[in-house]
Order: structure tokens, then sequence, then C-alpha cells
């Protein structure tokens, strides 16, 4: 059985980045999909894309990730230098499947 | 300032010559000012980047340091990067950008992804649209995944080995891909139009795009194909420039340079 969990963004606030992905990596290798209620970043997205190719082999094929496109940010957010990152869905390639997706909807089904 | 700059100047000149990092114009230089050592990796455009202790910024000397050595080097590059997820096309058109305007190509074309697992690269290209002219570099990367799984491999008549090494050759062709965001100066983000564009490697790779205000162009290829939807992309991304194109055919690749020309010119 696959279990989902949700992650608020309390929980992830406490971590830096570099803990958060850990966190991350290690959770969905364990064959956990994720909901992130804060998604990540796109150069976290970035980083985690590269941890888990170093972790890719026979029995782990790397993640199913889906976040929204990033709006362009608006000048509060530019000044500020935060940018919305909307809700991120990570889990194990061979357990979710992306089977819709657009501008505001993600579908997936998991097996 | 003259006086400081000569000094400076004196002071990278016996350190160019063994600093010269490629034939990308990528100096790497040890500075001494006032008896401090400043470590600097200077590009020869504008654009200066500083791995060092201090911010030699303000005293105005980067851009007569870049244009001093543009005159000893006499070259300028725009360093361009095509991305995309795989099987976008992306070596098909680097060859085709190649072939256009300098003649050979860049790599080898394959209906099996991830066929390009090192960046390749070609430079001294240029292109020209009547007066206007744009001298790059075409850098052609790995495809971004976020998933390599050996036995999609196998399904296109690998042996289970071939396929094993072709899928670990392809993460770390991921990761090269990830580490040359930070050596370009422009993108080509080439996708599949005739795929949704909606998917994570797309939005991650334009999040980052973004975020280091690197001009960039999509592309939207293949649309020689039944089911090609450039409108679908273009809707997807409407705060980017959108130009469909066929790197097989070469329909509209007259659009790709003309945008190239107005977007990733230097003033
Ligand atoms: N129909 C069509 N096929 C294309 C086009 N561009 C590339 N291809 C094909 O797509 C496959 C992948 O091309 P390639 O350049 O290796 O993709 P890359 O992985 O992004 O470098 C090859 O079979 C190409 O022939 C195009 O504009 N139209
Ligand atoms: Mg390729």
């Amino acid at each position: 059985m696959t279990s989902v969990n949700f992650i608020s963004q309390a929980k992830l606030e406490g971590l830096d980045s570099q803990e958060k992905l850990d966190f991350i990596l290690k959770e969905v290798r364990k064959g956990q999909i994720l909901v992130l209620e804060k998604g990540l970043t796109p150069e976290e997205q970035t980083k985690l894309i590269e941890m888990t190719m170093e972790k890719i082999n026979e029995k782990f094929a790397g993640i199913e990730m889906e976040s929204y496109v990033n709006e362009k940010p608006t000048l509060l957010e530019k000044i500020f230098g935060r940018k919305k990152v909307r809700l991120t869905i990570i889990g194990p390639a061979d357990k979710i499947k992306t089977i819709y997706k657009d501008k505001d909807i993600i579908k997936a089904v998991i097996k | 300032m003259a006086m400081k700059f000569s000094f400076i100047a004196f002071s990278i000149f016996s350190h160019v010559n063994s600093h010269v990092k490629d034939d990308f114009n990528c100096a790497r230089i040890h500075l001494r000012y006032r008896g401090e050592y400043f470590l600097t990796t200077l590009k020869l455009f504008d654009k200066t980047y500083i791995n060092g202790y201090h911010v030699l910024n303000e005293m105005g000397i980067f851009s007569k340091l870049s244009d001093w050595l543009k005159s000893i080097f006499g070259k300028r590059h725009v360093r361009i990067g095509i991305y995309g997820p795989p099987n976008a096309g992306k070596t098909t058109l680097a060859n085709r950008i190649a072939q256009d305007w300098s003649g050979g190509i860049v790599g080898e074309v394959s209906e099996i992804p991830h066929e390009t697992r090192k960046v390749q690269k070609k430079g001294g290209i240029i292109i020209k649209d009547g007066k206007a002219s744009l001298r790059i570099d075409i850098v052609d990367t790995p495809g971004i995944a976020t998933k390599v799984d050996f036995h999609e491999f196998m399904e296109y008549g690998l042996d289970e080995e071939e396929a094993k090494k072709r899928a670990k050759e392809a993460t770390e062709g991921v990761i090269e891909a990830i580490k040359w965001l930070d050596n370009i100066d422009a993108v080509i983000l080439l996708m599949d139009s005739t795929k949704n564009p909606f998917t994570q490697v797309n939005i991650t790779i334009l999040g980052n795009l973004e975020a280091r205000e690197l001009p960039v162009i999509i592309a939207a290829n293949k649309i020689d194909l039944d089911g090609s939807t450039p409108a679908t992309l273009k809707s997807a991304f409407p705060q980017h420039e959108v130009i469909p194109i066929s790197a097989l055919t070469g329909a509209n690749i007259d659009l790709l340079y003309k945008a190239m020309l107005r977007k990733f010119r230097r003033k």
C-alpha cells in the first residue's frame, strides 16, 4: 500500500533547503508520495533533480514531480525577492503517474 | 583611477595566459589590489562573475578590464544553451544552426531518448539577417528528466547491460546539463509541440531561467507532425516568446534566427 503524506508549510519551514530536499528524497525513496503545501522553488526543483539523478539505480528509477507553472512575480514579490510557489506533488516514478496536467489542474494516478 | 587601473591591468597581464579556461573566453584571474587578492572569473562580455572575497565592481573597472581583455582576444560571443526534455529535437536544432551558418554538425540525433549524454559545443557561429549579425556558441545539452528507467532503453532493442550503462550516463548527463546553466548567456528552450507543455521539466527549466534572468526563446518543435499544437504552447507560456519550428524540415527556422538576433544580441 502506498501512503500519501500531506506536508504542511510549517513542517518544511523549520528546515533549510538542503534538509528539506534530503527529507523529501528520503521519504520518496521509501515509497511515499508527498504533497507539499508550499512547493519548491525552481532552484530547489533542479537541486532535487540532481540529487535524484545521483540516487538512480536498478531499483530506483527516479521521481515524478508536478507543480504549477510559476507565475510572473508581482512587483511586491520582486521587491521582497519572494515568489509565490504553489503546491508540489512528488513521488517515486514507479508509483505515481501524471495523467493530465494544465495550468491549474494536476491529475495523477497512484499505482 | 588611471593609476589604479594600470596597476591592476599589469597584475592581470602576468596571470592571464595561464588562467584562460577554454575556448569560450572565460578567464580566471587573480588580481592584487592594495595588497589584497581577488579571485575573479571574467567573462569577456558585459557580464562579470566574481568568485572572490571582495566586490571590485564599484570601482567601475570591470567594464574597462573586459574591454581590454576583449581587445586581446578580439571576440564577442553569446553562448546559447539549447535546453529541453529528452527527444525534443535539441541536437537536430543544434545541427541545423551549425549547418545553416558554419557547416559541420554538433552531434548525433536518435529516436532513442538520451542519445546526447554529454554537453556538446560548437563555437564561432555567426548568424546574420541583413546588416544585423550575432556571433554565438551553441551548447547542445543532454535532455533533462526527473526519472531514467533502463527498461525503457531495452524497448528500443538495447540489451540489459547496454541499457543500464546508458541509464547511468543519462543521469550524469542531466546533472551536467543543469550545471551548465551557470555557463550560458541565453537559452533556446525546446519543447515538442505534439506533447503536453505543462511538464515539470519545462516548468523547472523556465523557473530557473526566470530566476537567473537569462533571456529565453521557447521553440515549439516538430510542427511538421500531425497532432502538433504550437498554439497550446503559446497559451501555456504567455509571458514568453514562442516560435513554432520544425528543426527537421527547417520550417520557420528563419523566424527563430530573427528572434535570436533580436533577443540575444548584446547592446
Ligand atoms: N518530425 C520531426 N521529428 C523531429 C524534429 N526534430 C527532431 N526530430 C526527431 O526527434 C528525435 C529526437 O531528436 P534529437 O535531436 O536526438 O532530440 P534531443 O534528444 O532533444 O537531442 C529524432 O528521431 C529526430 O529525428 C522535427 O522538427 N520534426
Ligand atoms: Mg540530443
